[in-house]
């Protein structure tokens, strides 16, 4: 059987008179969904109104086929990590688990087993007898995954899983949603920043303000971030000598030299970064390092709204 | 953004037998009896709630030791047991502060009542298992250090009156059951409307004592017939454990206990509508 995991019809949510979703229509399948976009754009509130914690002013959610605020059923099969980092302090991060998966209806004797199998698989099998009140935040993080996941969920929903966690964490996590969403779980994983997601989705919903902007393939994206001028900083001792370069290259559209760094306004980044290195080597010039300065999301923002960013 | 699709092999969901709903109401009750068991305070004031029954079984040793030189004990036990079980109550009242205040205020400071919310559990079982779990304690506070003193009663007292004793426990029983709901679920009702656990102790404490002293300055207090008077948490309290201990007064105290239980928990069965609604702001 075929069915999206999760559809939005024509969704409102306001609060007062703020509107926090705005008419969203969308349908998500299986893989891994990132939905992304800056701070206040409505990703917190998209992913409470599909785990059923808030209804919709207006439209129509449907998760598994089911209404999520009104259908115990569905929830059952949701798994939900929300965003902030303080649980049940008072616990040890198995009991925390053994918990939650008890809460979804799994039986006592094996809700202990899943939670042991499951923070082992997350890289948690040393830290788990140990009191929440312990933890760092990748472990907390960790731990708020495995309570999403314990009671095998088809449909995962996770607010900012990744946010602040060193690199190790991060990739363990990502690495185990991978697995998931290849063993067939549907996954959708919020988060502000697009690059923190690339390699790690197969799709990315652009929110703002409420609204969905825009919605592809991580490459769409990124194409679209690409499509817009880009200023690209290149710290190096020889500023003149890599002028001369980037002056000649297609799609260039100001070079501004400072003391060592050169700031390269381009509307083709992508033939600047592929050409660096060959020059680089070839003319022994050094660079020291090398960045975008306006890649981040919040530039793709301003860019498809034309500057209208609050 | 529809061309995904469920992929159900290799699916891992979970296919044994699922808890019943009453089940899950035993883990929320279960998670928040621990919680209480294992924060400081709460576990002070029970070891403190102890402490009356300790003195009163020393007092009535002590005069048991006078009767047997000529002195009786008419009357004493259940003065003595009445006494106990108002101060039981009294340290109940900061016991229910300690144990109840934070059990919604502080999951919606934390977030970790989302966690609750967004499993298969109905708010309202959610709210009642926390009320029941923190009546539970209270019930254990109040009755057990009762029960105990009516226990050393029987193993003190010669020629013991057996149908005496038998109302003092059942009327140890009833109280506890009766200040353990009323409590509890008092306390529980100020905490869906905080985000931090001090309020809502804060507020109980207040409608507690501050009760008694506006029912004294309104003149009230002095005429114990009165049964306005029992507006006054501390008089409805002490008239209570006159009728169900002692057997003094008429029932009218049960009465207000009950309108107060059926109030509150009416209360916390409208506050429950409200809970997601609460639940997500940060």
């Amino acid at each position: 059987m075929n069915a999206p995991c999760l559809t939005f019809t024509s969704v409102v949510r306001r609060y007062g008179p703020v509107l926090a979703v705005n008419d969203i229509s969308v349908s998500i399948g299986g893989g891994i969904t990132g939905l992304v976009g800056p701070n206040a754009a409505g990703k917190t509130t998209f992913i409470t109104l599909a785990v059923g914690l808030k209804r919709p002013t207006g439209g129509q959610i449907r998760v598994l086929g089911g209404d999520p605020w009104s259908d115990l059923g569905v929830k059952g099969q949701v798994g939900y990590c929300p965003d902030g980092e303080r649980l049940w302090d008072n616990l040890t991060g198995l009991q925390f688990v053994v918990t939650m998966a008890m809460l979804s209806g799994v039986q006592k004797d094996q809700a202990h087993g899943r939670a042991n199998e499951i923070l082992v698989q997350l890289g948690m099998g040393d830290a788990m007898e140990r009191s929440l009140a312990t933890y760092s935040r990748g472990m907390r993080q960790k731990v708020k995954v495995a309570q999403a996941v314990v009671h095998g969920p088809r449909f995962l929903m996770l607010d900012e899983p990744l946010n602040g966690i060193d690199p190790v964490s991060r990739h363990e996590i990502m690495k185990y949603l991978r697995q998931l969403a290849d063993q067939g779980t549907a996954i959708v994983v919020s988060s502000h920043v697009l690059h923190e997601l690339d390699g790690f989705v197969d799709s990315v919903l652009l929110l703002h303000r409420g609204r969905l902007l825009a919605s592809g393939t991580v490459e769409e994206i990124r194409d679209l971030i690409y499509e817009h001028p880009h200023t690209v900083r290149i710290e190096t001792p020889d500023v003149k000598g890599l002028a001369r370069w980037a002056v000649d290259l297609p799609g260039v559209m100001a070079v501004e030299m400072e003391d060592d760094a050169l700031n390269v306004r381009t509307r083709a980044p992508v033939e600047l970064y592929r050409t660096l290195p060959a020059f680089v080597m070839g003319s022994g010039v050094r660079v020291q390092s090398l960045y975008s300065t306006d890649s981040s999301l919040e530039a793709v923002f301003k860019y498809l709204t034309k500057g209208d960013l609050r | 953004m529809s061309g995904g699709r469920i992929n159900r092999d290799g699916y891992r969901h979970y296919t044994g037998a699922l808890l019943s709903p009453e089940s899950r109401f035993w883990v929320v009750f279960e998670q928040q009896l621990f919680w209480v068991i294992r924060n400081r305070r709460a576990r002070l004031l029970l070891l403190v709630a102890l402490a009356p029954m300790v003195v009163s079984v020393i007092a009535l040793m002590a005069r048991m030791g006078g009767d047997a030189a000529g002195f009786s004990t008419d009357g004493f036990v259940e003065e003595m047991l009445k006494g106990m079980l108002i101060a039981e109550v009294h340290i109940g009242a900061f016991i229910a502060a300690a144990a109840g205040s934070g059990a919604v205020a502080d999951e919606r400071r934390t977030n970790a009542m989302l966690l609750y919310l967004s499993r298969p559990v109905c708010e309202r079982r959610y709210l009642l298992a926390k009320g029941l779990a923190v009546a539970s304690l209270l019930f254990v506070a109040i009755a057990l250090p009762g029960l105990l003193f009516v226990v050393a009663d029987i193993m003190v007292v010669a020629n013991i009156n057996l149908a005496m004793t038998g109302r003092h426990a059942l009327g140890i029983v009833a109280l506890g059951a009766l200040v353990g709901t009323a409590f509890g679920s008092t306390v529980l009702l100020f905490s869906t409307l905080a985000k931090r656990a001090a309020y809502p102790a804060l507020a109980w404490l207040a409608l507690f004592y501050f009760s008694g002293m506006l029912v004294g300055m309104a003149g009230l207090a002095g005429d114990l017939d009165n049964n306005l008077s029992m507006l006054a948490l501390p008089i409805l309290i002490h008239r209570l454990t006159s009728w169900l201990v002692e057997g003094v007064g008429g029932p009218a105290p049960l009465f207000a206990a009950l309108c107060w239980i059926a109030l509150v928990l009416g209360l916390l069965v409208w506050r429950s509508g409200r809970l997601r609604k609460l639940a997500v702001l940060r």
